[in-house]
This record gives C-alpha cells, structure tokens and sequence, in this order.
C-alpha cells in the first residue's frame, strides 16, 4: 500500500517536463501534488499510471518496480486515477460507467450471458447493486440509467471518481477534481475525499489548483515547478515558504512575504 | 437520457412480434422472387449485425467486411465439395476461419486509428477478393458452382422457403449474441474501448485483447452468412464479394444506427430491399436512397435508431489524433 516515486524524469523531445522528483505517499494519507501550470503534475501523475514510462527513475508499489508494467495492469497493482479532463463512457448509462470500473472483478465469459446462467445472472445482479449502493452514498443514485453524458459537469466528476473507487483500488489519483466546480459542489467534493479516506481507508494523490481544497484536506504536500520538487511538508509549512510563493506568485510577492 | 432505456424496453416488446412476423410471412407472400429478397435481407442483416460489433460496439472503423463474407463464402464451399463435408461442419468450420481471420486482421489494425485503419481494413477486403481470383483452389474467376446445400437426417433446405427459415434464424441468433453481449463484461469491455481507451486501460480493460476478439467475432459471423450463401446460391465467384459490398454494409449499419441491435437488421431491410421493390423506377431508385442517405444522416446522425452518438465518434477521432501529438495519450505507445 505505499507508493514510492523514485528520481523520476520524463524529458519529452527538448521538454524536460519532470527531473529528479522523488517522494513517497504514506498509506492511508491523503497527499497533494501541487504547482503552477506546466509543473508536471499531470505527467507525474501518467507516469505513476502507467500510461507512460519514465525516461529515469522507478515507480514503487510495496516493493514492486511498476514502471515497465503496461497500464491496464495498474488495477492489479491497486492504483486507480481520474483525469484531468473527465474521461467517462459518455455513450454508457452512469450505471454502466460504474460496473466497468469493476471489470477485473467479473468472471463470467461473454458464453454466459448467452445462455443466461445463474452464475451470469447472480454476478450482475450483484454488481448492481454494489454499483447501485456506491452511486447512492456519492448522490447519484437516481441518476443510475441516464447516459454518462447528459450529466452536469459537476456530477460527471463525481461520477469518474465513483467509478475509479469501485475498482477498490488502494491508491486513489485524483488530478483538478475541483476544476470546474462551484462553492457547493467543492465543498461536497471535499467531503468526499475525506470520506473516502476515513471511512474507505484509500489513500488519496490529489492534484489541484483550488488552493481552498488542497488547503482543506490535505495533510501532506509536495510542490512540483518546472518539472522539478521544490518543497515538501505540511500545509502550513508550504503556505510559508519562500520558494512555493515565488513559484505562484512571482519574486515580488516572495520578497515581500519574507520581510 | 431515459431514451436509450426507453428503447430496450420497446425492443423487448417488439422482438417477439418481429419473430412472429418472419416466421408468418412466408405464408402470406406468394412469389418466389419476394422471397429471395427477404433471404438476402436475412444475410445482409448477419453481416451489418457482426460488423457493429467491430464499429458500433468497439468503435474500430472496418471498410472491408466483404472479405469475411467471402472467406465464410470459400471456406465452407470448399470442404462440402472438396471433403465432402456437410454444410453445419463446413460452417463451423468457416466460421472458426473467420474468427481467426478477425484476430489476424485485428492485430495490426490494433494500433492503427480513423482514416488509417480505414484503408488497411479496405485492403483486406481486396487481398482476400484477389486470393480468391488467383488461387487454384477457389477457381479464379471462373468460381465454384455446384455447392451443395444444407440437408438434415434427409430433410433438403433446397427450397428458398426454407432457406429463408435457415437464413433468418442464423440471423436472428445473431442478433441475439449482439443483444446479450451487451450486458455481459465482455461487451462492455468493448463499449467502454470504443467510447474511451484510455478511461477503459485505467480501469483494467486491456485494449488489444477486446479489439482483437471484436474483430474475431465480426470475422466470425460474417463468415457465417458466407456460409449461407454459398450454398443458396449454389455459386460462388470473386466478383460477388465486392468492395462495394463492404460500403453497402457499412451503410446498412450506420443508417438503421450505429451500435444498436435492431439498427443494422433495419439498415438491411432498407438498403438491400428497397432496391429490389423500387425496381420498376430504374435509375431513379438509386437517386431516391442516395437522398434518404443524406437527409437522414443530416437529421438523425446516429442511423434512425441509433442513440450513439455519431456525431461525436467522428469528433472523437479527431480528438484522439490530437491527443496523441499533444498529451501523448496512446495506450499502446508505451515507450
Ligand atoms: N505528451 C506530451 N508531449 C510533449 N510534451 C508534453 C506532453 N505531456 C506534457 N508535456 C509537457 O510537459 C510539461 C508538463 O505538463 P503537465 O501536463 O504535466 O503539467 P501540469 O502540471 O499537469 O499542468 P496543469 O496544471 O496545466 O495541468 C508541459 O511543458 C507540457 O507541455
Ligand atoms: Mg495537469
């Protein structure tokens, strides 16, 4: 259950979008990965799932190198994402999205549903509803048979996240899921997260740029700027240093913080 | 929203009368000829059916659809007059063909996208036509005539009545195994590639294993209404499995609706029987389908069932090119 993230680097042709960055995600905390735009959050985040390999460096998960394994293994490995762009089944019905999601779960053959077997029937009716109860506790419960896409914006968040956590997937990675969002609906979202957290005992990477949110639930942070991890500590810690304000805000500010 | 689910429950309600329906109609319809259409109604409905499960259901674009009809068509042909096999072996083995022919086209055009696999898809269509025109085997252009048709326990299908009861339950189990598969993991592993690769690989699904499969059991089914007609035409030849047959496919299921199930059975009825009744109107008839064609993909993009949404899965494509230059998102290209 604990993700290690060794000297990682992902140079892409002349861009070097990650160098050096190490850190390791203790289990059951819930763990921000924060810095301005272009830092390399999101290519971090592609890495530790998978979808690419880093140029240098390794992804442990308890004592396992991850980082040759393709994506679709990252389940087996418990490690779950949401995108930065929703990326739902938009064609699928919310209730589908979600019995995706426990893909690895079913055993049934395709030869199954055809003759109807009561093996084939008891597996969906309890992947129903398994799906069905964890769309309730999220608030989507009478959303169940809409299509994916007809959703808010706000909810097909929430969908995405339900949607990895069904894979009961240790390791949550959860990249801007406030981006987008309204007061309320962040406010439900950091509820959320920590019940996920609390009552799930998962352990969250969150990326975000709602510095309310980060400053709300998470309880350790690193800062990533220009690919490269410029601090790492407490919230309170971060808010002060010298290095992350000039990072956001500029030199002018960081000075100015400092005097 | 609701529709999609409005539509299943309509489709319960109405597959028993569609049954009740063919299996009446011969009763009713005199003419031979009338027949014959609805037999080629019945084929062509196998193929759209099958080839949704490589569009509509996985989102793989295939423009040469035809190829497995004809490697179905062949195959079985060939070991009934060759081994003197009966017609069922010879379709299942057919079948199996086309199956392994599916994953073996599946496996390239695995990691080929759009427009791409567009034209390595086409290709086959044309390789397996040119196989047929120069091998010894299949006769060249000359074809296979002669092929016999499917007997049980001394009862001949060689009546087009029952070849059309033949032709319609093989089109009607079809249909079946699109309709469940739809609820089983496997076919919302398929969904799920076809509506989003990367969501789909997050959760577990590995891509090439359900894009190979599709292809596989599209191959597959084609195959069999390859089978089914070799042998009620008696006669087959490279020229009767054109390119412009794997069009006509492709048009049937994305008239009557992408990645629905009634979909391509409607597209069928459309395409390939309104023809044959509009015959007396020549030319015209041509002009009239080229126009419905038009205005319905104007006015319902999704095929006149369809709930999918086209529009967007064109989009798509689009945005999957753009992905892969800017985010670097292809699943495969893990380098
Ligand atoms: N596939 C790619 N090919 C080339 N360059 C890339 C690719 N993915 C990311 N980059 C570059 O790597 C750098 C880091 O990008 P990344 O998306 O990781 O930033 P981020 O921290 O997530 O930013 P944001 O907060 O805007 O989401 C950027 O300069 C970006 O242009
Ligand atoms: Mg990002």
């Amino acid at each position: 259950m604990s993700l290690k993230i060794n000297d990682v680097s992902k140079v892409f042709g002349g861009v070097v979008a990650l160098s050096d960055v190490s850190f390791s995600v203790e289990p059951r905390s819930i763990f921000g990965l924060i810095g301005p735009n272009g830092a390399g959050k999101t290519t971090l985040f592609n890495i530790i799932a998978g979808v690419f390999k880093p140029t240098r460096g390794s992804i442990m998960m308890d004592g396992r190198h991850l980082e040759n394994e393709p994506n679709y293994l990252r389940i087996d490995r418990s490690i779950a994402r949401t995108f930065q762009n929703i990326r739902l089944f938009p064609n699928l019905t919310v209730l589908q999205n979600i019995v995706v999601g426990m893909h690895n779960k079913l055993r049934c053959a395709m030869i199954e549903s055809l003759f109807r077997t009561s093996r084939w029937r008891a597996e969906e009716a309890s992947a129903r509803e398994r799906a069905s109860e964890l769309l309730d506790t999220f608030g989507l419960g009478d959303r169940k048979d809409d299509i994916a896409r007809s959703l808010p914006y706000g909810e097909q968040r929430i969908l995405e996240i339900t949607r990895a956590l069904v894979t009961d997937s240790n390791v949550l990675l959860l990249d801007e899921p406030a981006a987008g969002l309204n007061n309320v609906e962040s406010a439900r979202l950091v509820d959320f997260i920590r019940m996920i957290r609390n009552k799930m005992g998962r352990t969250i990477l969150l990326v975000e740029h709602d510095m309310n949110v980060v400053m709300k639930v998470c309880e350790h942070l690193v800062v990533l700027d220009h690919g490269v991890k410029i601090a790492e500590g407490e919230p309170c810690e971060i808010q002060k240093n010298k290095q992350v304000i000039e990072a956001y805000l500029g030199r002018k500010f960081a000075d100015e913080a400092g005097s | 929203m609701t529709r999609a689910h409005g539509f299943a429950s309509a489709a319960r309600f109405r597959a028993p009368v569609f049954v009740l329906l063919l299996a009446a109609a011969p009763f009713f319809i005199g003419n031979d000829y009338m027949l014959h259409v609805l037999v080629l109604i019945a084929l062509y409905s196998i193929l759209a059916e099958s080839l949704n499960v490589i569009v509509g259901f996985t989102g793989q674009f295939s423009l040469g659809h035809a190829g497995f009809w004809a490697i179905g068509a062949y195959v079985s042909a060939l070991l009934m007059i060759r081994l003197g096999m009966s017609f069922w072996s010879a379709a299942v083995v057919s079948m199996a063909a086309g199956y392994v022919m599916g994953v073996l086209l599946g496996l390239p055009a695995m990691r080929l996208k759009g427009d791409y696999l567009c034209i390595v898809t086409l290709g086959f269509g044309e390789i397996v036509r040119i196989f047929a025109t120069n091998l010894e085997v299949t006769r060249g252009p000359m074809g296979i005539p002669g092929i016999p048709m499917p007997e049980i326990g001394g009862f001949s299908f060689d009546s087009e009545r029952s070849m059309y009861y033949l032709c319609w339950a093989s089109a009607l189990a079809t249909m079946y195994v699109a309709a469940k598969m739809r609820h089983s993991r496997f076919g919302r592993a398929l969904m799920s590639v076809r509506d989003d690769e990367l969501a789909a690989a997050s959760l577990g699904v590995n891509m090439t294993y359900y894009k190979v499969h599709a292809f596989g059991l599209g191959g597959m089914f084609a195959a069999l209404a390859g089978a089914l007609y070799a042998s009620w035409t008696t006669f087959i030849s490279p020229d009767v499995f054109q390119f412009s047959d794997s069009a006509n496919i492709f048009c049937m299921m994305i008239l009557g609706g992408l990645g629905t199930i009634a979909g391509p059975v409607l597209g069928a009825f459309l395409l390939a029987g309104l023809p044959e009744v509009l015959r007396q109107f020549a030319e015209f008839r041509l002009i009239a389908l080229g126009l419905l064609m038009i205005i319905l993909m104007i006015y319902r993009p999704g095929g006149i069932l369809g709930s999918y949404d086209t529009v967007g899965a064109v989009k798509k494509v689009r945005r999957r090119k753009i992905d892969r230059e800017v985010q670097g998102t292809n699943v495969t290209q893990n380098k």
